[in-house]
């Protein structure tokens, strides 16, 4: 058989890794429903502002605890202000707390697992150390801890939030930097005079893409969570932001007469959160069947 | 053994050595002068001059740490309120108590929650009853848990007059903390002990010992279950360690007068030396009951010892 007829032949039969996990990814009810909530809430955060029908700040008097009606779809709250236009507005708030805390704990995460793993040696007991202490801080406490330093602010909690994510990337990548090291083709990639560097970011890093997608998107929904809970007690986003944690914690001091300040930011928040936990399930499943029921 | 658990404590106590650094180190965050911060921005130049004084803000790091550490040792005081002007481990440990009320009757109820729907789900595994745990748990990773205290709080003590809002000092006030608390915990719990009975359901010994004959009933609880809830013991001990402290947001809520209410009012009125109190205590805490969850786990499962 000529090598032109085998090729032809693998071409057809075989699909690419990128195929092969589309393919599990459009039959995946968790991952579809999922990712259209996520879609969603990335519309909102991108085009709410225009399409909020009212101010999200303006204080308007007249209007105020208006219950859900025709112009005020989700109601007022005790300045008049339209609660649905707040939440609009809110969503993009949503994002960037879990998407800024993403992104910082991901390439903190990276730096730090990918010197710890490869160079090993001190370097890496010295940092293992260090990540152990960072973690014994408790999940929230840690957070709370640097508001404390910082102040009450939403940007200290998205950054905190950030932060305390960084050791849980670290290890996931020093782990496999450690088994990936042993592999074959790092060690030729060495021979062939491939420098430190360069080994590190295309032969090793590949290998640990999938957890750390896993891990994000767990990362994103609990980050949202605990950004929102921050807010409602005064210690992240400040009035009169519309974050969706901080419209809770105003709807919490008016839920006998106008309990819609409080359900509808609420359900905001559960049904982003919803969104982005199935489709961080629903991802685990395709990219790693190994850990599939 | 004894050996695993030496290395283990010697461990946890370095790990305690870098907490209390970084605990002590609090102060040296602060943007700006930590006096003027605490203080606000109206204290006089006198005022701010006492505060630096008492808290040793003028000393290099070491010395402040050293000092932290001394009269942390001899006299077992982590310094004063600003706020009461009362010591900060009197402070700590009247509510503490009232922390550990909340703590332990949360790990009993998502335990006992979270175990048995674990259990169901992976016997009825791919049944109607496996999906709906899986969406149960989904649902209860889902939604923020003071939202659902506040749905709670207006179905329960307002429409129904059930149970009182707030406050604490009868067991009805701590019906509607805990179920809160408890919500996330169900969740984790219950979907570790199904995939961890699907596992051990896998193995030979369970087929022998359907093979002997034994009654359904028997092989699922005493010869799975007992081998299926090693690595939910694990995760036990982790959220006792993390409820501990992680009850910031249900305390505040409730008004429930705990460490999580006390480190938050803390923070709001910028009385640093409770703060830093509050996150060392927590954390040592949280450290310890690591420590004895790792013993208790190398004790019932040999192999850890020598990994």
């Amino acid at each position: 058989m000529s090598t032109a007829t085998m090729d032809s032949r693998l071409a057809r039969g075989a699909r690419s890794p990128g195929q092969m996990y589309w393919q599990r990814f459009k039959t995946n009810p968790m991952c579809v429903m999922g990712a259209a909530l996520v879609v969603l809430l990335i519309v909102i955060a991108v085009f709410g502002r225009m399409l909020a029908p009212y101010d999200p700040i303006l204080v308007n008097t007249r209007e105020r605890f208006q219950a859900p009606s025709g112009s005020h779809w989700f109601g007022t709250d005790e300045f008049g202000r339209d609660i649905f236009s707040r939440i609009l507005y809110g969503g993009r708030l949503a994002v960037q707390i879990g998407m800024v805390s993403v992104i910082v704990a991901f390439l903190g995460g990276i730096v730090l697992g990918l010197i710890s793993g490869y160079y090993g040696g001190i370097v890496d007991t010295v940092m293992s150390r260090l990540l152990e202490i960072w973690l014994s801080f408790p999940d929230i406490l840690f957070v709370i801890a640097v508001v404390a330093i910082l102040g009450p602010s939403l940007q200290t909690v998205i950054l905190a939030l950030g932060f305390q994510s960084i050791p849980a990337y670290a290890r996931i990548v020093r782990g496999s930097v450690l088994s990936a090291r042993q592999e074959l083709y790092v060690e030729a990639a060495h021979s062939i005079g491939v420098s430190n560097g360069r080994a590190m970011v295309r032969h090793i890093l590949p290998n640990v893409v999938a957890p750390l997608i896993i891990l994000s998107s767990m990362r994103f929904g609990s980050a949202l969570l605990t950004g929102a809970g921050l807010s409602f007690i005064g210690l992240g986003a400040q009035p009169p932001t519309p974050e969706w944690g901080a419209i809770l914690s105003t709807g919490r001091m008016y839920m006998y007469q106008a309990p819609w300040i409080t359900i509808f930011p609420g359900l905001a928040i559960a049904i982003f959160v919803l969104g982005v936990n199935m489709l961080g399930d629903g991802l685990r499943d395709v990219l790693d069947p190994r850990l599939t029921r | 053994m004894l050996a695993y658990i030496i290395r283990r404590i010697l461990q946890s106590f370095i790990v305690l050595i870098g907490v209390s650094i970084a605990v002590a180190a609090m102060t040296e965050f602060i943007p700006g002068d930590p006096a003027q911060a605490i203080l606000g921005d109206n204290a006089s130049p006198e005022a701010l001059a006492q505060l630096r004084e008492e808290m040793g803000l003028n000393d290099p790091f070491y010395v402040q740490y050293w000092r932290f550490v001394e009269r942390l040792v001899t006299e077992g005081s982590l310094g004063k309120s600003i706020r009461t002007n009362r010591e900060v481990l009197t402070e700590i440990s009247e509510r503490f108590p009232n922390t550990l009320v909340l703590t332990i009757g949360a790990v009993v109820l998502s335990s006992t929650i979270g175990i048995a729907s674990g259990v169901l789900a992976a016997v009825r595994r791919g049944k109607p009853t496996d999906a709906a745990v899986l969406i149960g748990t989904t649902i209860g990773l889902s939604v923020p848990s003071f939202w659902v205290a506040l749905l709670m709080i207006w179905l329960f003590s307002v429409k129904l007059g059930w149970l009182p809002v707030t406050g604490s000092g009868t067991w009805k006030h701590a019906i509607m903390p805990i179920i809160t608390l408890s919500l996330g915990a169900v969740a984790t719990k219950s979907r570790l002990t199904r995939s961890s009975m699907l596992e051990v359901l896998g193995q030979d010994y369970i087929r022998t010992s359907r093979a002997k004959g034994l009654a359904e009933r028997q092989v699922v609880f005493t010869h799975a279950l007992r081998n299926a809830l090693l690595p939910v013991i694990t995760i036990i001990g982790l959220q006792f360690g993390g409820l501990l402290g992680g009850a910031f947001i249900t305390e505040v809520i409730f008004s429930w007068p705990g460490v999580g209410q006390l480190a938050v009012n803390s923070i709001l009125y910028r009385d640093f030396p409770v703060v830093q109190g509050t996150v060392l205590l927590v954390t040592v805490a949280f450290v310890f009951t690591n420590l004895l969850v790792d013993i208790a786990y190398a004790w019932v499962d040999p192999r850890i010892r020598y990994s």
